[in-house]
């Protein structure tokens, strides 16, 4: 309070000072809180991409498991896994198994296994499992045969009439990407599925089978998954499609969206109109029949918003450097294997747990890794095109037993015997570094994804084409024996990458990008001969400079 | 002290309609505020704007210990502040100079014009002038609080208040004359 008179007059009076303001204040402020409460939710999103780039990180490269919970889990399988592996050295097949086994991840026992074993090796290949894929109209009959490898049962588009996409087959292909992290068994069960669509051509229907691992091959929907409900329920829409209907068609379609997969079974003669956009939007999830005429476009669209251009369409070409660590996966779940006593002369060291003889497998610890090379990137509007050449260096720590300097013959995954003129002796004493040496061929998409401060932020993904020039690394047979021997070195790498970076600079002389880069190897690095099915996968800091602006 | 628990409750929930009722609540005495810092009401009207924008997104870290009208009010006088920075219109006029002399005037002229004319005579001054009378006159913040939200020093702010007060008084007398001309001519 003002002990002054003015002040306290001129203060009592504003006090009182109001104005009336006009409708259209209120409007804005709601218009402005929902505005600015989108805006927040987007601030959360590099934090939570930078949460998915660091937490598989932080599990790969800083976690490590607890020695005490995997020795418990593998006293639990090792009675079952001691009798499964003393057959490993007579039949390869039942060697790949039991190395699923090792890995713990049982599937339920059911009809699965039980067509499996019919199909086994049914023309004589390593196949494990056969699917079989009937239409009840009998026109089609599709068998794949499927290998530990390769065990994608091809969905087979119907050609009398009817085209489809089936649900099993993609839970199959799924659960086949999971036969490179060692959950083969579950795969197989899966593909010993065997699946009945029972639309008969001319049926108007969207429906989802999904028989997996069921013994009622003509029961529909016997996977009993929410995609299948939904499948039901969009019979309906389905059947309301009209020729020229939209309204029906993008229901349908939106409907669809929520699938995995559907078939779509149209009349041959029907001459239904898709809508270029509705045809991008369900492939793959719809495949079409060729024999109705499907003309495109024909449904009046809402033109969209042209999108505001924010860079022009440049190149520019730089530098980049990215020092970081990398390491190699396991695919065994366990760190033990168990041996039994004709297998203990080829890999000293194992421990005897009750009856059992205990090879523990060896733990890869985290190594540098660091990449430099030149890029050229294109920018157009908010994406940005980067190809490049890398030399790139990687390592992994890997402890190991004593260092056995006499030759050995050692035994592979295929039968084949190698001579190795250095072996290590399974355990912890020594520390191996593994070391490779790529030139690489990154190519990468970055999306401009907001704007701090002067910085924008981008979102990386790309892949890798890689040739290892030089590495040595440790091979691993199903002994706990780990030698070296570089032959059996799968050079060709493709890696999977994706990043966060930050552009400083970016009207500056030398704009400047930093940020973490994730790098997952989808190849193995050594040849399907050994069990050693390890990949490589790095975490690193990039940082790249555009030098264009420099030379001009 | 009036309890708006309640409806700091509601609005906090999202109610729609609680927003709106605080909003009218506080939406003239707001934009009285504004009008003083700015040279148009529409200028008043954006501060106040975003001023309520602020109010909503930030309601959740008012604490009961004061009165809400006042926690708004520093809102408003914030953003007045900000707004004044930023837009083209008055940061070029926002410059002051620094001086550590100033006018003492201890004059109180008789005050015998209505509210919103004191407040169109503020709103003549200088925007410099404008923002530190208000906001020691009015807000009643001390020279070194200006001086900190203002980025200058507290004598720059006591030197130009001075001025700024010297100006209003001279104005109102020149008025109060003026009115007497006109009531001697009628």
């Amino acid at each position: 309070m003002h002990n002054n008179e003015f002040e306290r007059k001129v203060q009592q009076q504003m006090e009182e000072f109001r104005l009336p303001p006009s409708d259209a204040v209120w409007l804005n402020v709601q218009d402005g809180i929902r505005k600015e409460k989108r805006r927040r939710i987007w601030r959360y999103v590099p934090a939570a991409a930078a949460l998915l780039l660091l937490v598989p990180g932080y599990l790969l490269f800083v976690h490590t498991p607890n020695p005490a919970l995997k020795a418990n889990t593998a006293k639990t399988t090792s009675t079952v896994n001691s009798e499964k592996n003393s057959q490993a050295a007579v039949n390869p097949s039942t060697n790949i198994k039991n190395h699923l086994n090792d890995s713990n991840l049982y599937t339920q026992p059911g009809a699965g296994s039980v067509i499996k074993e019919e199909n086994k090796n049914a023309n004589g290949k390593d196949a494990l499992v056969k699917g079989s894929l009937n239409d009840e109209s009998g026109a089609t009959q599709s068998t794949s045969n499927a290998s530990v490898e390769n065990t994608a049962v091809a969905t087979k588009p119907n050609t009398t009439g009817t085209a489809k996409t089936n649900a099993p087959d993609a839970e199959k292909n799924k659960g086949n990407k999971a036969v490179s992290t060692g959950n083969v068994a579950s795969s197989a069960a899966l593909l010993a599925g065997s699946t009945h669509n029972k639309n008969a051509a001319g049926k108007r229907s969207v429906t989802s089978n999904n028989a997996a691992g069921k013994d009622d091959l003509t029961n529909d929907n016997a996977g009993g998954s929410s995609a299948n409900n939904l499948a039901k329920n969009n019979n309906k829409h389905q059947n309301n499609i009209k020729r020229g209907d939209k309204n029906n068609l993008v229901n349908a379609t939106n409907n669809i969206d929520h699938l995995d997969n559907v078939v779509l079974i149209v009349p041959a003669n029907d001459n239904v109109v898709i809508d270029e956009d509705l045809r991008h939007a369900m492939v793959p999830a719809v495949a079409f029949n060729a024999s109705p005429k499907v003309s495109a476009p024909a449904i009046a669209v809402p033109e969209t918003k042209p999108i505001q251009v924010v860079r022009p369409s440049t190149w520019s070409w730089g530098i980049q450097a990215t020092p970081g660590m990398s390491n190699i996966t396991k695919t065994y779940a366990t760190t033990e294997n168990v041996m039994n006593t004709a297998q203990m002369a080829f890999a000293a060291g194992p421990y005897q747990r009750g009856n059992s003889y205990v090879v523990p497998y060896s733990q890869p610890n985290n190594g540098t890794a660091f990449s430099i090379g030149m890029f050229a990137k294109k920018a157009i509007r908010k994406v940005s095109v980067e190809v490049g050449m890398n030399y790139s260096y990687y390592s992994a720590a890997v402890k190991v037993g004593a260092k056995q300097d006499s030759t050995a013959v050692v035994r592979l995954q295929n039968m084949t015997l190698l001579s190795a003129n250095t072996f290590y002796q399974a355990g912890k004493d020594y520390t191996y570094h593994n070391k490779y040496h790529l030139i690489e061929i990154p190519v990468t998409v970055a999306f401009h994804m907001f704007h701090m401060g002067d910085a924008n932020v981008v979102g990386t993904v790309g892949g890798t084409l890689a040739y290892m020039v030089d590495g040595k690394m440790l091979f691993r047979n199903s002994y706990g024996t780990h030698f070296e021997n570089n032959t059996l070195i799968n050079r060709t790498q493709i890696f999977l990458n994706a990043g966060i970076g930050v552009e400083f600079n970016e009207r500056g002389r030398l704009p400047v990008t930093i940020g973490p880069v994730v790098s997952y190897g989808v190849t193995r690095l050594a040849k399907p001969a050994t069990s050693t099915s390890q990949h490589l996968v790095s975490l690193g800091l990039k940082t790249s400079f555009q030098l264009q602006k420099l030379f001009k | 002290m009036t309890d708006h628990r309640q409806l700091i409750k509601d609005c906090l929930k999202g109610s729609a309609v609680a927003q709106k009722q605080l909003y009218t609540l506080f939406a003239e005495p707001m934009l009285g505020i504004c009008y003083r810092y700015t040279k148009s009401i529409t200028d008043a009207e954006d501060v106040m704007q975003e001023g309520f924008i602020k109010v909503f997104l930030h309601l959740h870290q008012y604490k009961s210990e004061g009165e809400l009208g006042g926690w708004i009010r520093r809102i408003m006088v914030t953003t007045a502040i900000n707004y004044l920075k930023k837009n083209s219109q008055y940061k070029y006029d926002l410059v002051f100079e620094n001086s550590n002399v100033h006018l003492v005037t201890d004059d109180d002229p008789e005050m015998q014009m209505s509210m919103k004319e004191l407040a169109e005579m503020i709103r003549q001054l200088p925007t410099g002038y404008q923002t530190i009378f208000n906001l020691h006159a009015v807000e009643g913040y001390s020279h070194v609080e200006i001086g900190k939200m203002l980025g200058i020093n507290e004598g720059t702010s006591r030197s130009q208040y001075a001025r700024a007060r010297g100006l209003l008084i001279s104005w109102i007398n020149r008025n109060k004359e003026d009115v007497k001309k006109q009531l001697y001519a009628q």
